[in-house]
């Protein structure tokens, strides 16, 4: 079990010892995001900018500029909300070399309430023009990305839920942007996911098959730009979908599969499990999650739903 | 260049004119007839400076990193700096009269992925501090000892974020980076003082941490005086508030909102390029 936060930022940390060009922007979270790892190893190629986010991705954007890699990182819903037009203006439009990290995305800081629970930055961030979104859903991939998004040179945004969890992945994966993958194969149903719901949906599949469905799981790590072909292949199969995840229905995964489906014009049973529309409250996370219906129990019984009726 | 010539600073202010015939032109001769006029006059001088005697660039690599850079905050203006571009040999005098045209390499705003010479793209006011700042801060990560300017408007100073830039850009004692305020005191809506009043400014920017200093804005001697202040005054972010005049050159322009953005006819255009020709002759 790791938390995806320190498996990134360790990552990040031991990559920028070879990648001179890696510079880590702060606005006052470096404790949480686990900057302040970075900066105490790298002093100066490390800036904090006080509590104010839309300074912080603009000088981003300056600093990407002179041709530095920049992570800038903070919570998801301040990245994706007070610094959404410098993001969207002053790092995508000019394709700036800039990775901005959304930090407690979802409702992975459940205790803190609506203010700090990121629940649109993935239909925010996705509608940019040039960006690419990755959501990590295990220890493997949380690793894996620091490399991917070095390599890629633009824009890309990066979610992170920050939740200790086991890997799923095998180590000999090779990770790349823009591809989604079957981590587990079934015939029945597809549950896709991204970020940690992953992990509810491979506990949902071993309750179905003990049902006798079996269910086939995908998680896209990349949610832009989306892989196709992994999501249809899938669906021509299973001709049944279960989406899940820590999000508003509005315009995350749901949205995602239904712009794919259409523009394909393959059907399919449905059942998308995500955020209403509405303002999500205090609790534990796993105490929210059911209490929003996207734990593993929801994915069962829209799963169990849609392949028997009932 | 000793800035006490009087025939060098005659150069420049005979350049400064060239500027305004040029945004004059572009903007009455292209397919869209209209643009950024009043906020593009009252920054000739200062752009004129910046291009002919501060900044070290290159037209021939515009993407040179030893470059001195310039964020124009003010993305409207950018006419004043097309014109700067063309004239220092970025590209073809003859592209500006594209200016907003569809599939023109001059944009309404700066876009920096179409433009030779923009170092970024702007246009959303209040940005731009910080993103020369970060080009500021990039020197020193990429060991280059590059001057950062930044051209701002003074509304625009009503943008909180302008304050995150200035806070951090002392904290961080940066001394490569230097603003220029073109202080035209109109915005969009009103005169500044009136609609949200921003002074006292140099107090403002004292108040966090910069050096200042309040010059004519469209006297060539002045502005070169602040830039050798400027030069012997490194300790900190430095800048310059110049008091201009919106739509200066054209007096039907000056002093008048309605011509921040707006379309031109012949007439009128004809009156302007001859009002800005003599003063041209007479510089």
């Amino acid at each position: 079990m790791e938390n995806l936060r320190d498996v990134f930022m360790n990552e990040l940390i031991e990559y920028a010892a070879k990648e001179k060009r890696i510079v880590v922007l702060d606005p006052d979270v470096g404790e949480a995001t686990r900057t302040w790892n970075f900066g105490e190893r790298y002093p100066d190629r490390f800036y904090e900018f006080g509590i104010a986010e839309q300074n912080t991705f603009g000088v981003a954007s300056g600093l990407a500029s002179t041709g530095c890699i920049v992570f800038a990182s903070t919570f998801a819903v301040f990245a994706s909300l007070r610094a959404a037009e410098m993001v969207r203006t002053s790092i995508c439009y000019p394709r700036r070399n800039v990775k901005v990290i959304g930090g407690y995305a979802g409702i992975s800081n459940g205790k803190d309430g609506a203010t700090h629970q990121s629940l649109e930055d993935v239909a925010i961030m996705r509608s940019f023009a040039g960006m690419v979104v990755l959501v990590p859903s295990d220890p493997v991939i949380a690793r894996k990305l620091v490399a991917a998004v070095c390599d890629y040179v633009g824009p890309v945004y990066i979610r992170m839920e920050y939740e200790a969890l086991p890997a799923v992945h095998p180590e000999s994966l090779k990770f790349e942007i823009g591809k989604g993958y079957l981590v587990l194969k079934g015939k029945d149903v597809t549950i896709a996911s991204y970020g940690t719901a992953l992990h509810r949906t491979l506990a949902a599949a071993k309750t179905l098959k003990a049902e006798g469905i079996e269910a086939e799981v995908l998680d896209f790590p990349t949610l832009k730009p989306f892989d196709k072909e992994v999501l249809l292949k899938s669906i021509v199969k299973t001709k049944a979908l279960v989406t899940i995840e820590d999000h508003s229905l509005i315009g995350g995964l749901k949205s995602i599969v239904g712009e794919c489906l259409l523009d394909a014009g393959v059907g399919a049973k449905y059942r998308g499990l995500g955020i209403a529309d509405i303002y999500t409250e205090s609790g534990k996370t796993e105490e929210l999650r059911s209490l929003y219906g996207i734990d593993a129990a929801a994915v069962v019984e829209a799963a169990r739903e849609l392949v028997r009726g009932n | 260049m000793d800035i006490n010539s009087n025939e060098y600073v005659t150069s420049l202010q005979r350049k400064a004119c060239e500027l305004r015939l040029e945004v004059v032109d572009m903007i009455s001769y292209s397919d869209i007839r209209s643009g950024h006029f009043g906020g593009s006059l009252s920054a000739a001088e200062i752009v004129t400076t910046l291009y002919w005697h501060v900044m070290r660039v290159d037209p021939k690599t515009p993407g040179w990193e030893g470059r001195d850079r310039l964020v124009l905050s003010k993305g409207h203006a950018v006419p004043v700096v097309y014109a700067a571009l063309a004239h220092k040999g970025f590209f073809d005098r003859k592209i500006l009269r594209s200016y907003r045209e569809k599939g023109s390499i001059l944009q309404g705003h700066p876009d920096c992925l179409k433009t030779p010479g923009l170092d970024t793209s702007s246009g959303s006011l209040g940005q731009g501090l910080s993103l020369a700042l970060g080009m500021a801060l990039g020197a020193r990560q990429i060991g280059k000892d590059y001057q950062v300017y930044a051209l701002l408007s003074d509304g625009e100073t009503q943008e909180g974020m302008v304050w995150e830039a200035a806070m951090a850009a002392s904290h961080h004692k940066v001394c490569n980076l230097t603003a220029v305020v073109d202080n035209n005191g109109l915005q969009v809506d009103g005169p500044v003082q009136e609609i949200m009043n921003i002074e006292p400014l140099e107090d403002k920017f004292r108040a966090f941490g910069w050096n200042c200093i309040t010059v004519d804005g469209h006297d060539i001697s002045s502005l070169l005086a602040a830039f050798e202040v400027r030069k012997s005054r490194r300790d900190r972010p430095f800048v310059i508030i110049a008091k201009t005049v919106k739509g200066k050159g054209v007096s039907f322009m000056e002093n008048d909102i309605k011509w921040h953005c707006c379309g031109i006819d012949e007439e009128l255009c004809n009156k302007a390029m001859a009002q800005l020709e003599k003063i041209r002759r007479s510089a």
